[in-house]
């Protein structure tokens, strides 16, 4: 086989690798989407959207789990507002502020740290947190707890959008003798497409977490009625449902999740439509 | 030509770009209203020299300046100084276009704003601004459309616009017309010589001759020294020192 042959049999090996790669990623998706509708679609009604878990619920009796798609809901929206609130200033402090310091890379270093925590860790951190300034499981206690698995997870994706940012558009705005926080203004305007896809992949990632609201927000039946009472949330919904003996109970587990699919996938529409919508005066 | 203070005087320079001494004991005068070209070969220092001259040269990592640079008296490198202030009068074209993420009016009208002035008649301060880059009859009819859409000649004049509505009172060229096409860069040569009625311009260039078509007064630099300096005419048609002379026959560099 003489080299011009040997090339082309590589690229045509490496291009399989990467197609059969990204096969078995999409029917691995493909098969959870079907299988979750398959055994989901048929217990989703609009009793199930519009209505709370009344008496017996759990053992196949009437009732919704909208106390869980708004408690999901108030949980991420109220998370997700508070770590972009922590996050912005760190975000631009990191490129507006600290230039290349051993100190930048320090941070960048603990926000991944914090990304690998397993948010369970969050759950229990956020729980003995509670214990201390004597908060019960609530919304409140919840919002936190998910905030602190955010954080990291914006702050490192918002980083990594603003790094792109080519450094010629820094220089050229500061050229213009503007200060440091105009600056700021100029990036924001340069990068919010790419902020606001951040924001809804950590809305995405907060929505779908069961594990740190376990204990700060604990579970109820009833809707959310006050930041300082317990919520439902839809991960859980599904988690209980899941673990009773009853086979329509469990097809319901099926239904809620398939709505909190449904809601990240609408989200993740919102994200790419920002990225056209916003994107009309970014400079590439 | 001479016989005024000049606009900035450079005093002893010295910049460090990590352990690099890129700069060594810069001594120079840029007279006012001329244009003044900075040229050399490659890696010379010249860009680094223009970039000392607005203090954007400190916005890199590992930054070392000592010596002065003195506009109009005032050492621009003095600690009470504010940076922004230096370069609000001193403004920069970059070598290559980049517009502000914004419409091309709000390119134009940023500097005016953040900087309050022309508050009233920003639409005026716009126009004008855009008539003096010769760019106004192009986009007279799209002010809202993003900068972006604008070709990279047409981007060159844009920021040439944004920079002048800052109102500085000097000018610097970093290489502004080596990203664009023959005809472009000539239509910013030409804005550069109507322009040096109202502004002191500093220019870098590796092009000699674009050097010769515009320049009054030539800074030669090498190796991060001053070899030579004076006015064009001299330093061009008869310069004092042999190596000067050398790199214009083109046999260094």
């Amino acid at each position: 086989m003489n080299r011009r042959q040997k090339r082309r049999w590589e690229e045509i090996f490496f291009k399989t690798v990467m197609r059969g790669s990204l096969l078995l990623i999409a029917v691995v998706l493909g098969l959870i989407v079907v299988s979750i509708t398959w055994k989901g679609i048929g217990a989703l009604n609009w009793q199930m959207l519009t209505q709370a878990p009344q008496g017996g619920f759990y053992m196949g009796k009437e009732g919704g789990i909208l106390n869980a798609i708004t408690g999901s809901l108030l949980l991420a929206v109220g998370a997700t507002a508070l770590a972009l609130v922590s996050a912005l200033p760190v975000v631009f402090y990191l490129h507006a502020y600290a230039g290349r310091s051993r100190w930048v890379s320090g941070v960048r270093l603990a926000l991944d740290v914090l990304w690998g925590i397993p948010s369970i860790v969050y759950g229990a951190f956020g729980f003995t947190l509670m214990l201390l300034v004597g908060l019960r499981a609530s919304l409140l206690g919840g919002i936190i707890a998910l905030t602190l698995v955010e954080l990291p997870i914006l702050a490192r994706t918002m980083d990594e959008v603003l790094r792109m940012v080519p450094s010629d558009l820094k220089e050229a705005t500061r050229a213009l003798g503007t200060t440091r926080l105009e600056l700021t203004g100029i990036l924001l305007r340069q990068t919010i497409p790419g902020l606001v896809t951040a924001v809804l992949l950590a809305f995405g990632r907060g929505i779908g977490d069961a594990a740190s609201v376990l204990f700060t927000a604990g579970y109820t039946d009833n809707m959310p009625q006050s930041l300082l009472r317990p919520v439902a949330s839809l991960p859980l919904a599904v988690f209980f449902q899941l673990n009773t003996p009853f086979p329509e109970v469990q097809e319901r587990a099926y239904a809620s999740a398939l709505v909190l699919m449904m809601l990240v996938l609408v989200i993740s529409l919102l994200s790419r439509l920002s990225l056209k919508l916003l994107g009309k005066y970014v400079v590439r | 030509m001479h016989n005024i203070a000049p606009h900035l005087s450079i005093r002893n320079l010295n910049v460090w770009l990590d352990a690099q001494h890129v700069l060594k004991d810069i001594a120079a005068d840029i007279p006012r209203r001329c244009i003044t070209a900075i040229v050399g070969p490659s890696g010379c220092g010249k860009t680094t020299l223009l970039r000392s001259l607005n203090r954007l040269v400190e916005l890199g990592p590992n930054v070392r300046i000592t010596g002065k640079v003195l506009f109009d008296d005032t050492d621009i490198y003095h600690p009470g100084m504010d940076v922004a202030e230096v370069r609000t009068r001193i403004g920069l074209l970059a070598q290559k276009p980049f517009p502000l993420p914004m419409s091309i009016y709000d390119n134009v009208a940023y500097g005016p704003r953040i900087h309050g002035t022309a508050r009233t008649g920003l639409d005026q301060t716009v126009h004008s601004c855009l008539q003096a880059a010769q760019l106004w009859d192009e986009v007279a009819d799209r002010l809202k459309a993003p900068a972006t859409e604008l070709s990279a000649g047409q981007q060159q004049r844009l920021c040439l616009a944004r920079a002048l509505a800052v109102k500085p009172d000097i000018l610097l060229c970093d290489e502004s017309t080596s990203a664009l096409d023959p005809i472009s860069a000539r239509g910013i040569e030409d804005l550069l010589l109507t322009l040096k009625t109202d502004y002191t311009i500093v220019l870098v260039t590796h092009d000699l001759d674009q050097a010769r078509r515009l320049a009054d007064y030539v800074i030669f630099l090498w190796l991060g020294e001053v070899i030579e300096q004076g006015p064009a005419a001299d330093l061009f048609e008869n310069p004092a020192q042999d190596f000067t002379r050398a790199y214009l026959e083109r046999e260094i560099g």
